[in-house]
């Protein structure tokens, strides 16, 4: 099979790595070679399934898919679903993202967590969780999809409660699963809803029993029926959507991902920023035969994108924790992803999702090294002119601030400006009276502004500024999670604290993802490379193509626009933040704002969401208990058990003990069946 | 071969030596155990022969054995296997052997171990009875171990734990008498002899027309038996009995494992082939009932406060499914049903076995005590990790397979109107899997994480305990992973059970679709029963 067998290799590594860590991990994590050892372990199984990855895609006929089936794993009459992987240039552009990053963040975490004395445990599930995610962009059937969307859940979840002691994490962790689990609902019935609609569709459009959810099989059927049945493409759309929400944190299913900040920064960077959210847009793209067809399902996915863009942008503008700048302004750049979805131009939000991973988990490993050498302290108002200490941590965040902030040819504006335009020229997501497409596009361009804003005030507040906060404020350490030691050893910040640059196997992750934050977006955009390059896979059938009226900018100016936007945020925040922390965001919050409280608050919204769950849940739980389980139900059951217990109180005041009671029940029974007889012969005389 | 009666040794011989070692009055220490041990590995041995036997795939009743009784009543000793049977008798001998293995009385254990063995068999009686007589009798006398059990070595207000599980159980069963007379005298009708054979009667149903003209005796009947059944599955709300009986660890795993199962088996036995009509137009009802467990259970199960009353609502929520997949009365359904009911036993029993080892560590049972086991007791936590994760159905382990094809044959029937299902019932049970992880995350987050004194200092497991665990974790993602051993053994008695219910449309997509044109798979199948009876 032309040597795309390799691709069980790539797959198979990671998974033997998190069993190696698994088994020798006990033994050798208690020495510092023996950590040396268990890192390099760690690392070199990513490694070599990048290179594998790179051999692979660089064979690969771009306007090819193959199909490397396997053993069934369920195989049932009418259901059959094998292992089985595809292998396209939207899987590899996936596996050498995640394999790639994945590669540098496990180098990064060896540094990182050197001082852990739980070592093996945090490769292991960050290797397991590689080999998820693999399955995840790998299969070639939604089924083997959800093992791998539930299996990077999983690992998110172990990630997020990585530090176990402190309960906090522990509720974050759940807090990720369940959020993910309702999206999860959606997904499952769209699921459900395509092999309903696959399995009853007409003859004539390939095999029906074998390989039934099977994505080659699956796209001819439902071009054909979706394009007959709307209505049905729009369902299929937005329960498909509901699980990408839920997974790609986007309104109102974002709410975990602000905590999933409680995992160690390795984990931020590759999971919650590079690759597991993405997820949602990798969906959306292997599956856009459906959302081609349903000009409203691709409407929904861009309000919602757009709206979440800007709704995140402004909640980072109230956080003082580095991380949680970073983790809305995630949220917002996977909204963004997601306009581009609902355009209808998947390979531009495949782009956005490379661009960001190369800024993104950039910014993220930079921030664990601030964070690395301010001794574990998260808090940006103990930051200030960090410059000036650690240099080269400045120095390659420098690169990826710019390039998130949309300066020109930078990876992050070249993306960037290509979903405004698509959004803008839009045929797709347009309803009647309603150019959903152009709506978000004007939005994203606002956001755009707003990010290089945000981005400014973080870096103005961390390394630049005046003075040295952490020399004089008194350290509040009550709300921080990020703490690498365990509790004994960890040291506050102190007056005479010297914030040092972190080591090499640190450092050089962070050079080489500043260069491709740098130069990539600019070179895969030469020559239209990627857009060819992941033609195949992302564009399909369309549906009725709406007539569009021009937007008020021509498409023409925008690049020129959006590299005002970018340097208008930036001169914006500069504005604002070039001395450093004002003292209206200062740690006395009584003197904010109430406006930047209550989007520190998310609005509120969090609060609102996660009491109206757990304590209504709970209210809904105990008012079930009290009422029904040990209320009507037992008052049933009373009323029957009393009158169970007077019958079985007579017997106990003839014959004592349970055994007696019980032989006289069997009496009973054989009563009965005497009964019995007599009703059957009576039968026979009918 | 045929000629050893294997079924009636696996039935009596553990019956004979529980009663055996109940009786004989001083045996030295350990001795019990390793007696029962042995009976217990015997069996193991021969279940795991019998199930090897399906394992091609075979839709009949191997191992007949048929005595007479009682002639001129149609009843007889017979009993016989097929490959639902066999899985099932061969998780019973499994999840007994580890019971007896796991269970540490502190006192009559020779009495404990006699009535474990006593309940393994009376437990091979109900799987192999092919007699509804013989199979009431089983039905009745599994009863009788469990109550003596919870009586005995149970804790908290046993008596009333002990009554409330005879009343309940006893009184359902009663009904399903009612059920039996009718189809014994129907028989009598059609074939001109009582008969309480379960085959003949399915004969008599298939060809004969055993309910022609007469659908409320069908739908009498076929509730006697039902609430029977689901009063030991339990369905909401006759569910109160279970929960007590979890409070003890050995005694919750057989009981979750096997016990409850019963209930569902009994329906695959004999609901679906000797009440089809009743089964079609009843099936939104039961489907209804599933789904209302699923919700319940899986909402109570957040706030309750000891690990077995987590799992007993759990065990609730579960048996939802099982009830949604049967009632699908499609392929897919059956299919998820009939895995379902085998893996939840080990799923519910590998929990119940992870909490003895617990038990053995502190008295504590409140979550409240419990917290940060995590750091003390790593191998275990894994454990239960990986126990908790098919309980909340993650891909990869046994708990997602039976649970999806359940909601795949649901979703089929109510996409395609089948006997008037709706997918509604499909949108309401998937919330299930929200709850499940509500409450097993939850229920772990109090027992592994935080830190706590009290529990610092607790033993991980021990080499024994961490092999039996083990093994529960391997068989929880074997059943994930290659599910198919177990699926590809049953299906072609699924795909006979299912026969009668395949009409004009096949609802889990196999058979040839129904016309032409993508309108036409809304094609509604008529919910009337076949045949000339009439409905009410």
């Amino acid at each position: 099979m032309q040597g795309n067998g390799l691709i069980w290799l790539t797959l198979t590594l990671p998974v033997l790595g998190a069993l190696l860590q698994t088994l020798l991990g006990r033994k050798l994590q208690d020495s510092g070679s023996g950590k040396r050892l268990l890192g390099f372990l760690a690392v070199i199984p990513i490694f070599l399934a990048f290179v594998v990855g790179v051999m692979i895609a660089k064979n690969l006929d771009p306007s090819t898919s193959s199909v490397i089936s396997s053993v069934p794993w369920i195989d049932i009459k009418g259901l059959s679903i094998p292992f089985e992987l595809r292998i396209d240039t939207l899987s590899m552009t996936m596996v050498l993202i995640i394999t790639g990053i994945g590669a540098l963040i496990h180098l990064y975490a060896t540094g990182y967590m050197s001082k852990e004395k739980d070592y093996a445990r945090f490769f292991a599930y960050l290797n397991l969780f590689i080999a998820s995610m693999l399955i995840l962009v790998l299969a070639n059937n939604l089924l083997l999809l959800f093992v791998g969307w539930e299996g990077v859940g999983l690992c998110s979840y172990l990630l997020i409660g990585f530090w176990y002691e402190d309960l906090a994490n522990s509720k974050a962790a759940n807090k990720a699963f369940l959020v993910n689990r309702v999206g999860d609902w959606g997904l499952t019935l769209g699921l459900l809803l395509i092999i309903a609609t696959v399995a009853t569709a007409p003859t004539g459009f390939g095999p029906k029993d074998a390989r039934l959810l099977s994505y080659d099989n699956i796209f001819p059927v439902l071009e054909h029926v979706l394009r007959l049945h709307p209505m049905l493409a729009t369902t299929i759309g937005l329960l498909l959507f509901v699980g990408a929400c839920g997974k790609s944190a986007q309104f109102p299913l974002y709410l975990w991902l602000p905590d999933a900040m409680a995992g160690p920064t390795p984990v931020s960077a590759l999971i919650h920023a590079a690759t597991m959210v993405t997820s949602g847009v990798v969906l959306l793209s292997r599956m856009h035969v459906v959302y081609d067809l349903s000009p409203t399902a691709s409407a929904v996915v861009c309000v919602v994108g757009a709206f979440t863009a800007m709704f995140a942008a402004v909640i980072a503008f109230g956080q003082t924790d580095i991380k949680k700048v970073l983790a809305y302004s995630t949220v917002s750049q996977l909204g963004f992803m997601f306009v581009a979805c609902g355009a209808g131009a998947y390979w531009i939000a495949m782009f956005h999702v490379i661009t960001h991973a190369f800024f993104k988990a950039l910014l993220f490993l930079g921030s664990g090294a601030v964070i690395h050498s301010m001794s574990h302290e998260q808090d940006m108002r103990n930051y200030g002119k960090l410059a000036k200490y650690i240099p080269i941590t400045f120095g390659t965040m420098m690169a990826g601030y710019l390039a998130i902030s949309g300066v020109p040819l930078l990876s992050g504006a070249v993306s960037k400006e290509k979903i405004i335009a698509s959004a803008l020229e839009t045929d797709l997501a347009v309803l009647p009276g309603f150019n959903a497409g152009q709506f978000a596009g004007w939005i994203c361009l606002l956001t755009a502004l707003l990010t290089a804003m945000y981005m400014t005030r973080m870096m103005f507040l961390t390394f630049g500024g005046k003075k040295e906060q952490w020399r004089e404020i008194p350290v509040t350490t009550d709300d921080h999670h990020d703490s690498d030691h365990d509790g004994d050893d960890h040291h506050a910040l102190t007056a005479d604290h010297k914030p040092h640059e972190v080591p090499v196997s640190m450092w050089s992750p962070l050079i080489i993802l500043a260069v491709l934050s740098l130069g990539g977006g600019w070179f895969l955009d030469q020559g239209e490379r990627l857009k060819e390059w992941l033609s195949a896979p992302t564009v399909g059938p369309r549906g009725t193509i709406a007539s569009v009226t021009e937007s008020l900018i021509p498409v023409s100016q925008l690049e020129k626009i959006s590299a005002a936007a970018a340097f208008g945020g930036i001169l914006l925040g500069a504005f604002f933040y070039w001395k450093g922390l004002p003292k209206r965001e200062g740690w006395n919050e009584a003197e904010w704002s109430p406006i930047r409280r209550w989007i520190r608050n998310q609005y509120g919204f969090d609060h609102a969401m996660v009491s109206a769950a757990v304590d209504g849940g709970n209210e809904l739980a105990v008012l079930i208990d009290e009422n029904v389980d040990r209320g009507a139900i037992a008052g049933t059951g009373v009323g029957l058990g009393k009158l169970s217990e007077f019958t079985f109180s007579i017997l106990n005041r003839l014959q004592s003990g349970m055994v007696r009671m019980y032989a006289l029940c069997m009496l009973a029974g054989v009563l009965g069946i005497g009964l019995l007889v007599v009703y059957v012969t009576m039968g026979g005389h009918k | 071969m045929s000629s050893v009666p294997y079924l009636s040794i696996l039935i009596w011989l553990p019956i004979l030596a529980g009663l055996g070692l109940a009786f004989i009055p001083k045996l030295g220490a350990g001795i019990p155990k390793g007696l029962a041990s042995l009976v217990a590995l015997a069996t193991l041995i021969v279940t795991g022969t019998i199930t090897a036997l399906f394992l091609t795939g075979d839709a009949g009743f191997s191992l007949q054995q048929q005595l007479n009784w009682i002639p001129n009543m149609g009843i007889s000793y017979f009993v016989g296997v097929d490959s639902m049977a066999a899985w099932m008798m061969l998780l019973t001998a499994f999840l007994a052997l580890i019971a007896v293995l796991i269970s540490k009385p502190k006192e009559r254990d020779a009495q404990f171990f006699g009535l474990l063995l006593c309940l393994e068999g009376t437990l091979f009686g109900i799987f192999s009875s092919l007699d509804l007589v013989l199979f009431y009798v089983f039905f009745e006398l599994s009863l009788v171990p469990v109550a003596l059990m919870i009586l005995g070595w149970g804790s908290g207000d046993k008596g009333k734990v002990a009554l409330r599980y005879v009343a309940t159980l006893f009184a359902g069963s009663l009904l399903m008498l009612v059920g039996m007379a009718i189809l014994a005298s129907r028989a009598n009708v059609v074939d001109g002899l009582p008969t309480f054979n379960a085959l003949k009667l399915q004969e008599l149903v298939d060809t004969k027309g055993l309910w022609a003209n007469s659908w409320p005796l069908q739908a009498l009947a076929f509730w006697g038996f039902m609430v029977a059944f689901l009063v030991k599955s339990p369905v909401v709300p006759m569910h109160r009995w279970l929960n007590d009986t979890y409070e003890d660890a050995p005694i919750g795993a057989v009981v979750a494992g096997v016990v409850l199962k019963v209930g569902t088996f009994g329906m695959f036995r004999f609901c679906l082939p000797l009440f089809p009509d009743a089964c079609r137009v009843y099936a939104p009802v039961v489907v209804a009932l599933g789904v209302v467990g699923i919700l319940y259970g899986g909402i109570l199960a957040i706030i309750q406060k000891t690990p077995g009353r987590v799992m007993g609502f759990s065990t609730i929520s579960h048996v939802g499914f099982i009830l949604v997949g049967l009632f699908s009365l499609n392929h897919a359904g059956m299919m998820g049903a009939a895995f379902q009911q085998f893996n939840h036993g080990i799923a519910a029993a590998a929990v119940f076995v992870l909490l003895s080892f617990l038990a053995e560590r502190t008295p504590a049972k409140n979550l409240s005590e419990l917290g940060g086991l995590k750091k003390s007791m790593p191998i275990f936590s894994t454990l239960f990790l990986i126990a908790m994760l098919t309980n909340l159905g993650l891909p990869f382990t046994g708990g997602f397979i039976g649970e999806f094809l359940s909601l795949v044959g649901a979703y089929m029937a109510g996409f395609t109107g089948a006997n008037g299902l709706s997918v509604i019932w499909v949108y309401l049970a998937a919330f299930g899997a929200i709850l499940s992880a509500g409450y097993m995350l939850y229920l772990y987050q109090r027992m592994f994480y935080g830190k706590k004194q009290e529990t610092a200092e607790f033993k991980d497991l021990t080499l024994h305990e961490t092999l039996i665990g083990g093994t529960f974790a391997i068989l929880i993602l074997v059943l994930g992973i290659l599910p198919m051993t177990l699926l590809h053994s049953m299906e072609p008695k699924i795909d006979a059970l299912g026969r009668p219910f395949q009409m004009t449309h096949s609802a889990s997509g196999s058979a040839a679709p129904a016309g032409s044109g993508a309108t036409a798979r809304l094609v509604s199948n008529s919910s009337a029963p076949v045949g000339e009876v009439k409905l009410p």
